[in-house]
């Protein structure tokens, strides 16, 4: 038999408004099972407790009904509260009296009937709960961090440095991301590669960090403490515990490519380090474009290779290893701008450039050592065009959002142009100037004040003629139609997701929204974390921003993760699925509905019938299942139930409802 | 045989007399066979469109549902960009919705279903078909000629209506030009408005945009311009004095439309496909002409070789000179002793014989 | 000048058409004021409302980018931009909007609607803004209306459009008399100033286009 105890709140004024508390208990005395009634003007306070603490004991209640706020709010303080007693904290159903009753009626008298109505429903349902209890899931001290840019490198840093182990993996032959390409960054200026290569060299260095360039993630199956990931390590055909980094294969080879790191504005060779400070500072060889590897040719790199580090029969290498937490930090790229504007010239035009593109001309190393030429002809361009928001915030053609970045790296574009070129004259196309930063927009008012003309208005149409470029757009602050004519046309583009982000994401139990950006788990107050636990997430991979953001945000997952990897183990939630094995007839329906990968059939061997029988029945993964209740409804013999909510316990609530 | 409704349009026998000439003229040729809707009435474009928008979508049906009863199954085939987007956008209005097809079935008050599709020039010239029966039955080819395609608006805008390969930057009439030998050329402008019916309206804004198109093609490289629509046509090819005039500019290049070159590819006079109807002189072009499989002219990497072959065979030809002279000067080192020697045996001979 | 009278307002467009604005209101007593919101009639934002329905058009997508405007090719010849027509009727002009030369200018090209990031189909909003301001008595730009009313006099009366008769009536009643004279002995000799068509059926046509105003009348 039950001994029901039932607490309801006053919350000040919060319910009482609304609800007549004390008509409230009167009809909870009636209830079966119900042995003691109490109310309490403020029951989560320190006396509130104590007070029920001191009623547990002393009517020797097991199971307890809180008539009080939201869940959400204070499910966790009764169950500690419980924890504290000798009644199993599952033993505890809590009727919102406050965010259903009191805050969304203003009649009193319909107030306290549904009050009423509530706790009948949570009084038939606590009757038939039964304890639960959690089981400890160990948490493998190991963490993964995708993508090895700013976002992963310093989330990697700040675990690393909180001492535990990471395994960095980055697909290009070399960590560092965008910003080493980058020139300088705004507002202060900083040359990007000085403060970037710094980290990646501390990266590269660290004794926890283990980086594995040039690798991709091949599968992650496994769950919060415990996953199990598989990274390909691509065949760099070259043997990195010999090779010192010297280079000398890279001055030899024949074979010249265009160079993905410059944007196409310079050559590469076929075995080549990605930029002077690549970390590892060794090269890769490119296998579609290395004469050994394809036609059987050359060589030369094998004779000159002073530790005989080249291997041509070098393969890709899988790993497998277990991890306690995952980090996303897949990270941008730009849009391909070209299919979408034939406007712009559709990108036949050679001195219509992104923003990367400029980013490469204006660097000291880049394709023209910094000097501000234009690639068609090398020639100093002494008029440059900017056009803000090509690809964003255009729901036709492009994007939706906006880029975040654009308005200021324009700016700096723009300031840098000037710079160098003082006779030159620069126009800004915009939208909006959207500078919300520390320094940012006086940053763009000084931009302004170095002769940027900014013109509000979007261009229609880029052409060429003879060798420069007019661009036509409106000014509409005077409402004039203008046109400029450019040496050279730079298009701040939009930002979307890095190729393989939603395969990536998926491959982790995560999902990414209509734009292909990763889905954090609240947008608001969990911005690191994903919906899968000990998935997090940190960098342009959750949306476009800029470097200071990003930082911020890996530190941030990089906290969450020590947070998990500092226990030894978490607590299962004991709310999850359970299967009756004796009614599971292994068809499988809830291993497909489940939405976290939780469920899989297993051989089990039962003695039924004085036999032995091999039966295939569904087992559940306590520390995937979210108890989602999915299952449940999919079972077709009755077999699954959620503990915490079984189909009895629910049938209770509406048999309590439906009686007057 | 592509069989088609054929609903010529006003301009059809005015301002667009040339394109329906040399429509006449290539039907047959490229397999295309056309019936005009009978008794077709107004399209309901321009001014129609621009004064009440039922009217506008009724008056096309009327025509619409008359081929659908006489030439049922067959696409009608609008020459004009005008009337093509007019019967067009009432076609599609009436496919939406039943709401839609009852209304137009109200104004117009016949049985129509709209069942029929319409299509445009480049629409009917870009099939497989049409292409492969010009490929078979062309016998001449232009050679050398730079080409500046110049589609226009209606023909590519709105997207929805039009469907075009690219609303930017269409290749339609680029493909077909390749087949019969011209050479295309890439210019920004071939999807700018022309003025149309501003001409008429507001004159100088008209010759302001058909200038900077001609302009533009001239600037751009182009030896003609090719077109698709019989109002952008006027435009360019009536106007071009005017624009001189105007703008103290002198313009002289001509203006055809895309099936009078294809006609001129297929064998057609100048009477037979339209060409002695221009302002501009152009019957130029049929000189322009070689036959289909006469020699292509040398593309740039031939010429190089070539040169590069002769040079080398000039070398070598020097060479063999230079060391053949070597040789007759040995020769002639000996010739010149033994010619010294030589008359003193002819003397001896000499001797001997007297 | 007292609250609430309408005075005839000086369109201002562009910076340049302020030259000469002093005079303009010292002589010709045109006033320019701050426009009062406030003053903005119900019946006119519900105008506005129901055209931008006709034309299939949602108002308030537009962020003023000014990207119709840029491309505008009859844009140096408005006096209002696309860009400002549509400014004007978010806030509620009506009339300033009405009066405007600016659709009747319009050549219909569709660059606006194709290139508007926002999918606005600026084309048929001009167009239905046209139709609107004829239908309310507007006369904007007469040369315009009168080759409107022309074209569809000889729709009714022939059945198609007759070019000739079109040019040449257009002509005389805009006093544009000497227009294409030189072209037309040009045209006459290439044939293509034919007599014209006349279509057996007119009668249905008549008919067909009785019912469109008709129906026109009812919505």
């Amino acid at each position: 038999m039950s001994r029901i105890g039932v607490f309801v709140c006053y919350c000040g004024s919060n319910i009482a408004g609304t609800v007549d508390v004390e008509a409230v208990a009167d009809v909870a005395r009636t209830l079966p099972n119900v042995v003691y009634v109490e109310t309490n003007k403020y029951t989560c306070s320190d006396p509130g407790q104590a007070s029920i603490k001191a009623a547990i004991e002393e009517h020797n209640i097991d199971r307890v009904v809180m008539g009080t706020c939201s869940p959400r709010m204070h499910e966790l303080t009764w169950r500690k509260l419980l924890s504290e007693t000798k009644v199993n904290p599952y033993m505890l159903e809590v009727a919102n009296l406050r965010e259903q009753v009191s805050w969304v009626h203003k009649d009193k008298a319909e107030g306290t009937a549904k009050a009423i109505d509530l706790i009948k429903m949570a009084v038939a349902k606590v009757d038939r709960n039964s304890a639960l209890y959690s089981v400890e899931i160990p948490i493998t001290d190991r963490a993964l961090v995708i993508g090895g840019g700013i976002a992963g490198m310093q989330a990697a840093l700040d675990i690393a440095d909180a001492g535990h182990p990471v395994t960095l993996v980055e697909r290009k032959p070399s960590i560092g991301g965008k910003m080493p390409q980058l020139d300088k960054t705004f507002p202060t200026m900083d040359c990007s590669a000085c403060i970037c290569t710094p980290k990646m060299s501390e990266v590269g260095n660290h004794p926890l960090i283990d980086v594995r360039s040039y690798s991709e993630v091949e599968s992650v199956s496994g769950y919060v403490g415990n996953f199990e990931v598989t990274i390909r390590e691509k065949a760099k055909y070259i043997n990195y515990d010999s090779c010192t980094g010297c280079g000398m294969c890279e001055t030899k080879c024949p074979t010249k490519v265009d160079n993905e790191y410059d944007l196409g504005m310079s050559k590469r060779k076929a075995i080549y380090k990605m930029f002077a400070q690549a970390v590892p500072s060794k090269p890769v060889i490119d296998a579609e474009h290395c004469r050994m590897l394809t036609e059987g040719k050359c060589g030369v790199c094998e004779k000159v290779c002073p530790t005989h580090s080249i291997n041509y029969k070098d393969e890709d290498k899988l790993t497998t290893e277990t991890y306690g937490a995952v980090v996303l930090a897949t990270g941008y790229e730009l849009i391909d701008w070209g299919k979408l504007y034939g406007e712009y010239g559709g990108g036949s035009y050679p001195d219509v450039i992104t923003g990367l593109h400029f980013e490469r001309i204006v660097n000291a190393s880049g394709p023209f050592e910094g000097h501000i030429r234009r690639p068609s002809d090398q020639k100093e361009p002494k008029s440059v065009v900017i056009v803000k928001c090509v690809g964003s915030r255009d729901p036709n053609k492009g994007v939706s959002y906006c880029s975040r970045a654009c308005c200021m790296y324009g700016a700096k574009h723009a300031h840098q142009y000037l710079d160098k070129v003082p006779d030159g004259k620069c126009y800004v196309f915009y939208m909006d100037v959207r500078t919300p930063g520390k320094g940012y927009d006086e940053f763009y008012m000084r931009t302004k004040n170095d002769g940027a003309e900014y013109l509000r208005g979007r261009v229609s149409k880029i052409y060429k003629e003879g060798d420069h470029y007019v661009c036509l757009g409106e000014d509409t602050l005077s409402g004039r139609q203008v046109s400029v004519n450019a040496d050279m046309v730079v298009l701040e583009t939009g930002m979307v997701p890095a190729p393989g982000s939603r395969e990536t994401a998926m491959m982790c139990g995560v999902q990414c929204d209509l734009d292909g950006w990763v889905t954090e788990a609240h947008p608001k107050l969990r911005p690191v974390e994903t919906n899968s636990a000990g998935v997090y997430l940190c960098g342009t991979c959750q949306g476009p921003k800029d470097i200071p953001d990003t930082v911020a945000q890996a530190g941030a997952a990089a906290s969450k993760v020590i947070g998990l990897l500092n226990k030894p183990h978490i607590e299962s939630n004991p709310q999850i699925s359970h299967v009756d094995e004796s009614l599971c007839c292994g068809d499988g329906a809830c291993v497909d509905i489940c939405p976290y990968g939780a469920i899989k059939l297993i051989e089990k061997e039962f003695r039924e019938n004085s036999r032995k029988v091999k039966r295939t029945v569904a087992n559940v993964n306590q520390g995937l299942c979210q108890g989602c209740g999915a299952c449940t409804a999919a079972c077709r013999s009755g077999a699954m139930d959620l503990l915490g909510f079984t189909n009895e316990g629910i049938m209770k609530e509406v048999d309590a409802l439906c009686q007057w | 045989m592509t069989k088609y409704a054929y609903f010529p349009g006003c301009s059809a026998h005015s301002t667009g007399i040339s394109q329906t000439i040399s429509v006449d003229y290539i039907a047959p040729r490229l397999d295309i066979e056309l019936t005009e809707i009978p008794d077709w009435s107004c399209c309901g474009t321009s001014a129609v469109k621009l004064t009440n928008m039922d009217m506008a979508l009724a008056l096309p049906a009327r025509s619409l549902a008359i081929s659908e009863r006489e030439l049922p199954g067959q696409d009608v085939f609008a020459p004009c960009a005008g009337c093509f987007q007019s019967l067009k956008t009432s076609a599609e209005f009436s496919k939406e919705s039943d709401e839609n097809l009852a209304k137009i079935k109200r104004m117009i008050d016949m049985p129509y279903e709209a069942s029929v599709d319409v299509v445009n020039v480049l629409d009917v010239l870009n099939t497989d078909e049409a292409k492969e029966a010009l490929k078979a039955n062309m016998k001449y080819r232009l050679q050398g000629i730079k080409v500046a395609c110049y589609y226009g608006c209606a023909l590519v805008r709105p997207e929805k209506i039009c469907d075009p390969d690219s609303v930017e930057n269409p290749q339609v009439m680029e493909n077909l030009v390749k087949i019969i030998g011209g050479d295309p050329i890439d210019w920004p402008f071939k999807v700018e408005c022309c003025g149309a019916s501003n001409h008429i309206t507001i004159p100088e804004a008209g010759k302001k945009l058909s200038k900077n198109i001609i302009e533009n093609a001239v600037d751009n490289g182009a030896d003609i311009i090719v077109t698709a629509c019989p109002l952008c046509w006027m435009n360019l090819d009536m106007r071009e004095d005017e624009i001189n005039k105007k703008f103290g500019t002198n313009f002289d290049i001509p203006v055809y439309y895309i099936t009078e070159l294809l006609g001129a590819a297929l064998g057609g006079n100048a009477t037979e496909i339209g060409l002695d109807r221009h302002f501009r002189p152009a019957e130029g072009l049929l000189t322009k002409l070689v036959d289909k499989d006469a020699p292509l002219p040398e593309t740039e990497e031939e010429k190089k070789a070539r040169l590069r072959k002769e040079a080398a065979a000039k070398k070598a030809a020097e060479k063999k000179a230079a060391k053949a002279a070597e040789v007759a000067e040995g020769a002639d080192a000996d010739a010149d002793g033994a010619a010294d020697a030589a008359p003193a045996t002819a003397d001896k001979k000499d001797e001997v014989k007297a | 000048m007292r609250d609430g009278d309408v005075a005839p307002r000086m369109r201002i467009r562009s910076s340049r058409d302020l030259t000469g604005s002093v005079e303009k209101i010292v002589e010709k007593g045109v006033i320019v004021q701050a426009d009062d919101l406030s003053k903005i009639k119900d019946s006119d934002r519900e105008a506005i409302a129901e055209l931008a329905q006709r034309a299939g058009v949602n108002l308030k997508d537009c962020y003023q980018c000014g990207k119709c405007s840029a491309g505008c090719p009859m844009g140096e010849f408005m006096d209002l931009l696309p860009r400002q027509v549509i400014r004007d009727l978010q806030l509620g002009f009506l009339e300033d909007v009405l009066n405007a030369k600016t659709p009747w200018i319009c050549a219909g090209c569709n660059v606006c609607s194709c290139r508007c990031p926002q999918e606005i189909d600026v084309a048929t909003l001009m167009q239905e803004v046209r139709r609107t301001s004829k239908a309310t008595g507007h006369q904007p730009y007469p040369e315009a209306d009168k080759f409107d009313d022309i074209f569809i006099g000889n729709v009714r009366k022939f059945g198609t459009s007759h070019e000739v008769g079109l040019a040449m009536k257009f002509n005389m009643s805009s006093g544009h008399l000497f227009q294409d004279v030189g072209n037309s002995t040009k045209m006459l000799k290439h044939g293509m100033l034919k007599k014209g068509r006349n279509i057996e059926h007119i009668d249905e046509v008549q008919k067909l286009m009785d019912r469109a105003l008709k129906e026109s009348e009812e919505k």
